[in-house]
């Protein structure tokens, strides 16, 4: 019996050697990983995530700096560890020289460090959207040219306290790391315009039930603000329509969207003239949006009815490597200098406005204050208030205060 | 004047003790409730609207609980199946009664369509698939994990990620006005609590289905047969039942059950992805602490769960979550039988012949050198890529399922806590060792760090073993997986030392002998020498009085115990034996990711050990490492073969198919084909 079974496992290890790496690249091709979330729960946003890098590379033709482009696809669940086991095969396995991706928050800080393994390869960000990715402890082949969740919420506590008259807010959120940069980016501006944020209500991750949470929101509020995410925010606003809650909500930049926004029943009323604040916005008005609207609906038939942020992500740093390719020839020599040169001085024209990146490979563009409105069929979408144009990493704070402010958890900032 | 001998009892006893607590705390409660409270009170729990409806929040959803356990733990009473597969039959049952209930826009509809269409699904598994593994439970239990598996998979195919609302017709939707005094206004106004509808009606039915079910099992002729085909199924028959169909009825009621939590928990707090799982382990903790099998159990149950949930949602938000673990753990120790359990049904310590699932022995032959000789020469024939990210995560992933392995083959114990164990070791390296993030990271040298990590996992491995081993057999699994769970939750909310959600980032194996034995090739020498020690540990061990006690006592506790063995100490040292390997094999996973978060420990990733342990082969040590290699390359390359987002089918369809045709996984397969092999040659010759 011990025989055969070790007789099986070296049978077993032989064939592990099989897998060479894969074949290089040839002279005239340029080889590209696309890391998306294309398994578990959040496959629907990395397909679409996709989608929006296919759209780019259409466009060029998949060719950049008179080169082909060759895609490869890796894939993840949305969790750190899957994303850099699919990074690793991506780039030792596949022989990517460029890497885009990954989806979200947490991949992007797990594929981060590993880029710091990999000096030879360009990591180029998807759509993940965590402050620390770019902000502490960077890493030199790592380049961004979406923004980071606290970016996002620009603009919305000055509105919220300026505007709206809101002077105590309590939040609601997730408790963990994109809520609190959420969080954070909110209060950065509303406690500086002299607001007050009484308390937070962080609800551990995957609860659904905010009854008792709803309950224990005080009376005497201006507005909350909900930093949950489409589907915990139909819950949310169900919930708290079916308590008879009155007062007016703020939102978080997922938590206006098309689940939301599309849902019937009674809270709908709950978010008719919501604020928020976002990357993107459904109606921003701009011929370059509605182009990429128009060409986005046009190749992609099973696609959504207008691309979400994921497409736009990897539609914009898509076109960043495609266009600072063409800048320097398709020239990946001398560990890819001049390449990496061009995409830290490159200044595109995107669907949105503006992107250049800062010191720190990070975008600085354009972010959509948006209010809940509806149009003349009935449907809700979220119109254009304000854009509030270049809004940089630090939120248009000194570097210096804004590091001082620490980073984004459970009880930073505070202002009770 | 004779010295009669009082036979009154000289006190209460403790049954009514109990019964005048629970009076009291009762008497408590409804003057909470309907009273007008003083400021203090006021003051110390937020308000009285706040603390009722916590309350009243929990008890709704201590009926939500009990209406999805009651099907559980009717299966698991009255047929001895723990039907791991329940999640997923409530989540399709609320996927089927959404799809229903939009397409006929009747909600009633959906609710019915749900709670059949599960009913026929329970009937179709009893009959194809419990019906032929009865007697064997180990594998009744691996056979409902791996359909849920499969089935949350094809789910997730079929309707994708989004989360779908159910609309509840307006007649059950919006808040009543309740006669509980919340406030009074400063103009003498009273202000009374509004409560949601709905929530009512959830508990209504549940108190309907829950006495209803109380008639029938109690009352009714139905019940007294099903009761009695569990007791003596033989002597059931021989009155003239036809057994088989009552067992098939009861599996169509649990399905029933089910479904209909399904559509009317979706319609609560709706339904994704991800449900089952939460409502599987929901279940369990409701059973484990109300007692199997009993169906005030659940009621019991459900209602300390359900109140301690949302009680600790408002009053402990960070960990609420991990109360009602702490709950089930406290119920273990004081009475694990659960608060209405009957000791019977414990099924600790039945005498067994050996089973299919016990290790053999194993012994060193050429074939062992020439595999030793094949893995040290692995890296020269091959990539660096595949040495690392195949070669060392096979070793690590073996490890972590060997510890499995050798509590189940040796021990008699599945336990399906060993890769939480080995998180414990990973995130005490990050913490005692060096980490990038920020958060602790004491910076101790790696001489020391990694031996306490390694000692703190066995020792927790060990406590996990103290609370379990008051049990055995299926029980050991579920107690093991809500520990796991339990683990999971404390570490994800959790930031002074776990840094929540987050994890810890940039742990490294350090420098040593010159050497970064963070480059593939090094690391793979350092897991293949770890790996390699492990296995002649287990071998060793197995040869010496404590393996031979051990497997005694797997084999007949009762004599083990009269001969003089002390059989929970012996298993409590096996779990701290298993506990040392999956540390070790922690300590080097978290130098292959560099990183460990919760995501590393999830019920998903502790089931994949199962699945590695059980599709390599339970029989022999070197299975687990088999199964690893097979898992570890199916994933990478999933993506090239099927596409990766349906590797869970594919790994979870492989998992049934060695589960039932070779119980001993694909050694066993080899097995079975070898004398037809042999055979063939004698023909020949």
């Amino acid at each position: 019996m011990g025989t055969k079974a070790h007789w099986v496992a070296a049978a077993a290890l032989l064939s592990g050697a099989a897998f060479a790496p894969g074949a290089g690249y040839a002279a005239d091709s340029i080889k590209v990983g696309l890391l998306a979330t294309l398994e578990g729960p959040f496959t629907v946003l990395g397909q679409d995530g996709v989608r929006g890098a296919e759209l780019a590379f259409k466009e060029a033709n998949y060719t950049a700096g008179g080169k082909k482009i060759e895609v490869v696809k890796g894939s993840s669940d949305a969790s750190p560890d899957s994303a850099v086991k699919a990074a690793r095969k991506l780039v030792e396995q596949d022989g990517v020289q460029i890497l885009i991706g990954p989806l979200s928050g947490d991949e992007g800080l797990a594929v981060k460090d590993y880029a710091k393994t990999q000096p030879n390869v360009t990591f180029i960000n998807g759509s993940s959207a965590a402050q620390d990715t770019t902000l502490r402890d960077p890493a030199p082949n790592f380049f961004r040219f979406s923004t980071d969740g606290a970016q996002w919420m620009a603009g919305l506590g000055d509105y919220a306290y300026k505007d709206k008259g809101y002077k105590t807010v309590v939040t609601v959120a997730e408790d963990y790391s994109f809520p609190y940069t959420q969080v954070f980016g909110f209060m950065a501006d509303f406690c500086k315009a002299g607001g007050h944020v009484p308390k937070k209500f962080w609800v551990p991750i995957g609860n659904k039930d905010f009854s008792s949470v709803i309950a224990a929101l005080p009376d005497k509020v201006d507005a909350i603000y909900v930093a949950l995410g489409g589907a915990d925010g139909v819950n949310f606003l169900t919930q708290y329509q079916q308590a008879g809650g009155a007062a007016p909500l703020i939102g978080g930049s997922i938590t206006a969207d098309q689940t939301v926004l599309s849902s019937q029943g009674k809270q709908r009323d709950s978010v008719m003239g919501m604020p928020s604040a976002g990357p993107i916005a459904d109606n921003a008005e701009g011929p370059a949006w509605k182009k990429f609207v128009d060409e986005y609906k046009a190749a992609f038939k099973d696609g959504f009815p207008t691309p979400s942020l994921f497409a736009h992500a990897y539609y914009v740093e898509a076109k960043a490597m495609i266009d600072a390719l063409d800048k320097v020839g398709g020239d990946l020599s001398g560990g890819q200098a001049k390449f990496r040169d061009a995409l830290a001085h490159l200044e595109m024209d995107t669907p949105t406005g503006k992107v250049k990146l800062d010191k720190n490979r990070n975008a600085i563009a354009d972010i959509y204050l948006t209010e809940v409105a509806q149009a003349s069929d009935g449907h809700l979408y979220n119109k254009v208030v304000k854009v509030i144009p270049a809004v940089n990493q630090t939120l248009g704070i000194p570097e210096a205060d804004f590091m001082k402010l620490g980073v984004a958890n459970r009880d930073n900032p505070n202002c009770p | 004047m004779s010295l009669a001998v009082s036979t009154a009892a000289a006190g209460p006893t403790a049954r009514q003790v109990w019964g005048g607590v629970a009076l009291l705390a009762g008497a408590v409660l409804l003057w909470m409730i309907f009273g007008i409270w003083p400021d203090w009170l006021d003051w110390l729990l937020g308000g009285k609207k706040t603390f009722v409806s916590a309350v009243l929040n929990g008890v709704t959803l201590a009926g939500l609980y009990f209406l999805v356990a009651s099907g559980f733990t009717l299966v698991f009473g009255l047929m001895r199946n723990v039907n791991l597969a329940h999640g997923s039959l409530f989540l399709l049952g609320a996927y089927v009664g959404y799809d229903v209930a939009t397409w006929t826009g009747w909600w009633a509809l959906g609710v019915a369509a749900g709670a059949l269409v599960i009913a026929a699904a329970g009937a179709l598994l009893q009959i194809f698939v419990f019906q032929r593994l009865t007697g064997d439970e180990l594998r009744q239990t691996l056979v409902t994990i791996g359909i849920s598996i499969v089935a949350a998979d094809l789910m997730l195919a079929i309707w994708g990620g989004k989360t779908y609302q159910f609309s509840i017709p307006p007649m059950l939707d919006g808040a009543v006005s309740t006669p509980i005094v919340t406030a009074v206004k400063s103009n003498g106004q009273i202000v009374t609590l509004r409560y949601p509808f709905y929530r009512l009606v959830v508990l209504a039915i549940s108190l309907v289905v829950g006495a209803a079910l109380w008639l029938a099992i109690n009352k009714s002729r139905f019940g007294a047969m099903i009761r009695a085909g569990v007791d003596d199924r033989g002597m059931l028959a021989a009155t003239g039942v036809n057994v088989r169909l009552l067992f098939v009825g009861v599996f169509a009621i649990g399905g029933f059950l089910a479904g209909l939590s399904g559509v009317i928990g979706g319609s609560a707090l709706s339904v994704a992805p991800g449900e089952d799982v939460r409502y599987l382990m929901a279940s369990l903790v409701v059973v484990i602490v109300g007692g199997m099998g009993s169906i005030s159990g659940a009621a019991i149950g459900a209602l300390l769960i359900g109140l301690a949930e949302q009680l600790g949602l408002v009053y402990f938000p960070t960990y609420g979550v991990v109360l009602t673990f702490v709950i089930m753990v406290v119920t273990l120790a004081l009475r694990p039988q659960g608060i209405m359990g009957n000791a019977r049904t414990r099924l600790a310590d039945p005498p067994r012949p050996p089973a299919p699932g016990d290790i053999v022995r194993v012994e060193f032959t050429p074939a062992t050198a020439a595999l030793a000789a094949a893995l040290i020469l692995f890296p020269i024939v091959a990539s660096p890529f595949v040495v690392f990210q195949l070669g060392a995560q096979t070793l690590i992933l073996g490890m972590i399922a060997l510890s499995l392995t050798i509590l189940a083959g040796y021990g008699g114990m599945v336990s399906m806590a060993q890769l939480t164990v080995a998180g414990v070791a990973g995130y005490a390296v990050a913490i005692l060792g060096a980490n990038s993030t920020g958060v602790l990271g004491l910076n101790w040298p790696w001489e020391l760090a990694v031996p306490v990590a390694i000692l703190v996992a066995g020792l927790v491995s060990a406590l996990i073993g103290a609370i379990a081993v008051r049990t055995a057999g299926i029980y050991t699994l579920m107690i093991t997986l809500a520990v796991g769970v339990a683990f999971f939750y404390l570490a994800q909310q959790n930031y002074t030392l776990f840094n929540g959600h987050s994890g810890f980032r940039g742990v490294a194996p350090p420098n040593v002998f010159g050497v970064s034995w963070r480059a593939p090739i090094p690391f793979y020498y350092l897991c293949l020498a770890v790996a390699a020690l492990a296995y002649a540990a287990v071998v060793y061990a197995a040869r010496t009085p404590f393996g031979l006690a051990l497997m005694a006592s797997r084999d007949n506790p009762r004599r083990s115990r009269a001969v003089g063995y002390d059989v929970t100490w012996l298993r409590i040292v096996a779990f701290f034996f298993a506990g040392l390997i999956a540390g070790a094999a922690g300590v080097l996973y978290v130098w292959f990711n560099g990183r460990i978060s919760p995501g590393t420990i999830s019920v998903a990733e502790s089931v994949g050990i199962l699945v590695i342990a059980v599709i390599g082969g339970m029989r022999h040590p070197i299975g687990p490492f088999i199964g690893a290699a097979l898992y570890v390359l199916i994933k990478t390359f999933a993506i090239d073969i099927v596409g990766a987002d349906r590797f869970n089918t594919l790994i979870g369809a492989i998992f049934l198919v060695i589960v039932f045709v070779s119980p001993d996984g694909v050694l066993g397969l080899w097995r079975r084909v070898q004398p037809a092999l042999r055979q063939k040659s004698l023909r020949e010759a």
